[in-house]
């Protein structure tokens, strides 16, 4: 049975746990927050949307195979360790760009923000991952 | 910046094959990816021959607080053995496990064991040396249980329940240390505790659990059950690459802490330790010798051998220490190819009953000859590895005054050689039971690859007993600098 | 406060091995995750107990008096070890339902065909 008033709010609510996750992301490193966390929130947000409207809408709505993107995020993560070979430092080293941006301000962007959107990929497509394959094989709908 | 390759190869691999469809694809760039390893191990081995040590701090943070990965004259060699015997169960893999199982990233979860081999080789802080035997774990775990036959699942759940539980040993150890210490690097560790006097009573918690969890991720005397219990059930690669790598990093870390932290309380650890190695020797041959199925005898075997490794540590001299490394790199070799053997008659016979098998020496005479030499080094026949180790340890502990443990140490020789002997006249020499069917082959299945790999470790257990003088330089050179723990200490600190 | 939660930390691995020697697969798994919680409560416990603020350096200042920031590693470590409790908990629940959908039995007693001979 279809139920309007369900389906409206987690619509919503996907909409409001991707920008609180993209919100978390931004603010992690000096503040509490952090791919990780960002990552888990916005898997919700999708697992919520997976209950009602079933697996097959959500992996719709990611297009990639969350697998694939989990292998996206590691190779992000790869990326930011071995970027700082390139600049004679050695691996994992932040780096970070300095100065003033035209529209934006001062800004404090580095690697570490590169690093967390990688980790924020793999614990998002890992948690899909999880839920999803066990709503498959219970049938879930 | 050579150290964190050792990491970062098996991640790429393991993030290509994720992205990666094609199977033909995943399987020949495994190989590649087994070589270059390979290739960054014996340059590391170089460059640690000539200098003795070299660091790296991640993320340039000087050393008690950033993590370091450091590589002395032990890692790099246990680097290069590994390395050596991951390639070689690569190259094996590819013509013996299945398709199903390739396709379905067995490559990636082996890469992943390989990845967490070499972290823990080279991680510097202990919190870091957990974490990496987590990623082995992982690896391991899915490897044991890929492909769901039922026995599999049986082993796999009495391996995983008491690895978790070896794993919660090692975390509670860490936490106790920490809150005594304040600090997680070995090297600052080590210092803090030669610094703080009344070792004995205030660590000996943290150090028991410790060591408890090693004892049972190395599968040493009372912890030893999860072993023979699982590891004939995967496919024969998986078991070999299991024998060949997983138990050993537990006795790496264990010679490692015990040449850091719990040399201060010698009078106390130098007993325990020996009574472990003398137990795990008797009781692992024991057990084998009543066993009938291929696997099983040399998963038992296994716990034998490292019996005389811990023996050696427990000797704690120059001589013994020595005797330990070169027997665990012989070991690592000579064991893994006796499974890859095993993984051919597997391949051949769909059993490793012994009762049932016999006639394969007529067979195909090259793999009589690969199980010959490295059962036989096993049993320490001259002039092959496992003499030159059997002997040393031996030699170090009558220099040490342990004739007593010497001589068990020769008797459980004896006994290991009646296994293997045993192995020998079912499988290869005795003709087929008339009563079994003997399968009709009509077309013998390739194994081209599989013996070349198996080649390999064959020409290494010869090459390490015919030219062992120089890895028994080697092997002393990287003992005397176990025992200096201050060099370790200044090189990491400063 | 530290007497209470090391008491509690005794409690929680009791449980767990009180859950670990039961016969249901279930129950075991189920004693692993409580030692799993058990283990990272000791590295909190282990990092002292007290109420301060977060481990930043203010902006501007060079070093920070230790007194007022808790210690952030035993937290990382905690966090770290969460994530592997994770990975090895969906594990562990894949690999139990396995093994019903084989064998149709929670007993442990049914586990002992690899150990025979």
């Amino acid at each position: 049975m279809r139920n309007i008033i369900l389906e409206k709010i987690v619509k919503l609510f996907l909409n409001v746990m991707l920008i609180f996750s993209v919100y978390l992301l931004f603010r992690g490193h000096n503040n509490p927050g952090g791919g990780f966390i960002a990552g888990i929130i916005a898997a919700t947000g999708f697992i919520f949307y997976a209950i009602i409207f079933g697996t097959g809408s959500v992996k719709k709505m990611i297009g990639l195979s969350s697998r694939k993107w989990m292998g996206l995020g590691l190779l992000v993560v790869l990326v930011t360790a071995i970027l700082p070979v390139f600049f004679s430092k050695e691996v994992l080293t932040s780096l970070w760009v300095p100065g003033d941006f035209p529209l934006l301000g001062a800004l404090h962007i580095g690697t570490p923000l590169l690093f967390d959107s990688g980790v924020f990929l793999v614990v998002s497509g890992m948690i899909l991952t999880i839920v999803i394959s066990i709503m498959e094989v219970l049938e879930w709908n | 910046m050579i150290l964190p390759a050792l990491l970062l190869i098996p991640f790429l691999y393991i993030i290509l094959a994720i992205l990666i469809k094609s199977k033909k694809v995943k399987t020949w760039l495994s190989f590649a990816f087994s070589l270059i390893n390979l290739g960054f191990a014996i340059w590391v081995m170089a460059q640690v021959f000539e200098v003795g040590m070299i660091k790296t701090q991640m993320g340039s943070w000087p050393a008690p607080f950033g993590i370091t990965l450091v590589a002395d004259r032990f890692s790099a060699f246990m680097l290069l053995v590994s390395a050596l015997v991951f390639a070689v169960v690569t190259l094996y893999s590819i013509q013996s496990v299945d398709t199903a199982r390739i396709k379905n990233g067995y490559f990636l979860f082996a890469h992943g064991i390989l990845m967490g081999v070499n972290g823990s080789f080279l991680a510097g802080d202990l919190f870091n040396l957990y974490v990496w035997f987590e990623v082995m774990l992982m690896g391991s775990f899915i490897l044991i249980s890929f492909g769901g036959e039922r026995a599999q699942l049986e082993g796999a759940i009495k391996y995983l329940i008491l690895n978790l539980i070896s794993s919660f040993f090692f975390v509670a150890g860490i936490g106790i240390l920490y809150g005594k210490m304040g600090t997680l690097n070995m090297a600052d560790l080590s210092q803090k505790i030669a610094q703080s006097g009344d070792v004995l009573s205030q660590l000996s918690p943290a150090m028991v659990l410790i060591v408890v969890g090693f004892a049972i991720k190395g599968a040493l005397f009372p912890f030893f059950f999860w072993l023979p219990a699982s590891y004939h059930t995967p496919p024969p690669a998986v078991t070999a690459l299991f024998a060949g790598l997983l138990t050993k990093v537990g006795i790496y870390s264990l010679i490692r802490i015990y040449t850091l932290f719990l040399y201060h309380s010698t009078s106390f650890w130098n007993p325990v330790v020996l009574w472990i190695g003398i137990l795990s020797m008797v009781i692992g041959v024991f057990s084998a010798s009543s066993q009938y199925d291929f696997r099983k005898i040399l998963s038992f075997h296994i716990i034998s051998q490292l019996g005389y490794v811990v023996i050696g540590l427990a000797f704690y001299t120059v001589a013994g220490l020595a005797a330990a490394i070169f027997f665990l790199g012989h070991n690592m070799i000579s064991k893994t190819n006796a499974f890859l053997v095993a993984g051919w008659v597997h391949r051949e016979r769909q059993t490793l009953n012994l009762k049932v098998l016999g006639d394969m020496f007529k067979k195909n005479t090259l793999w009589g000859v690969l199980f010959f030499i490295s059962a036989f080094s096993l049993a320490g026949l001259p002039p092959l590895s496992g003499f030159i180790g059997k002997y040393l340890v031996i030699k170090a502990g009558i220099e040490s005054g342990h004739v007593s443990v010497a001589l068990v140490a020769l008797f459980v020789g004896f006994f290991t050689l009646f296994s293997m002997v045993k192995i020998w006249i079912e499988v290869f020499w005795k003709n087929t039971p008339p009563e079994v069917e003997a399968p009709v082959n009509t077309k013998p299945l390739p194994h081209g690859l599989m013996i070349s790999a198996s080649v390999i470790l064959a020409l290494a257990i010869v090459g390490m007993g015919v030219f062992a003088g120089p890895v028994v330089n080697y092997c002393e050179m990287a003992a005397s600098d176990l025992l200096n723990t201050e060099l370790y200490i200044n090189f990491v600190l400063k | 406060m530290e007497l209470i939660f090391a008491i509690f930390i005794g409690l929680l691995y009791a449980c767990g091995v009180f859950l670990l020697l039961r016969r249901s697969i279930v129950k075991v798994i189920l004693g692993v995750f409580v030692l799993s919680n058990a283990t990272n409560l000791i590295i909190f416990l282990a990092g002292g107990i007290k109420r301060s603020g977060s481990a930043f350096i203010p902006e501007g200042a060079e070093t920070i008096d230790p007194a007022v920031i808790s210690d952030p590693l035993p937290q990382a470590l905690i966090l770290t070890a969460i994530v592997i409790g994770l990975g090895i908990a969906a594990y562990i629940l894949a690999l139990k339902y396995r093994y019903f959908e084989e064998t149709g039995t929670h007993d442990l007693d049914q586990l002992s065909k690899t150990d025979r001979k």
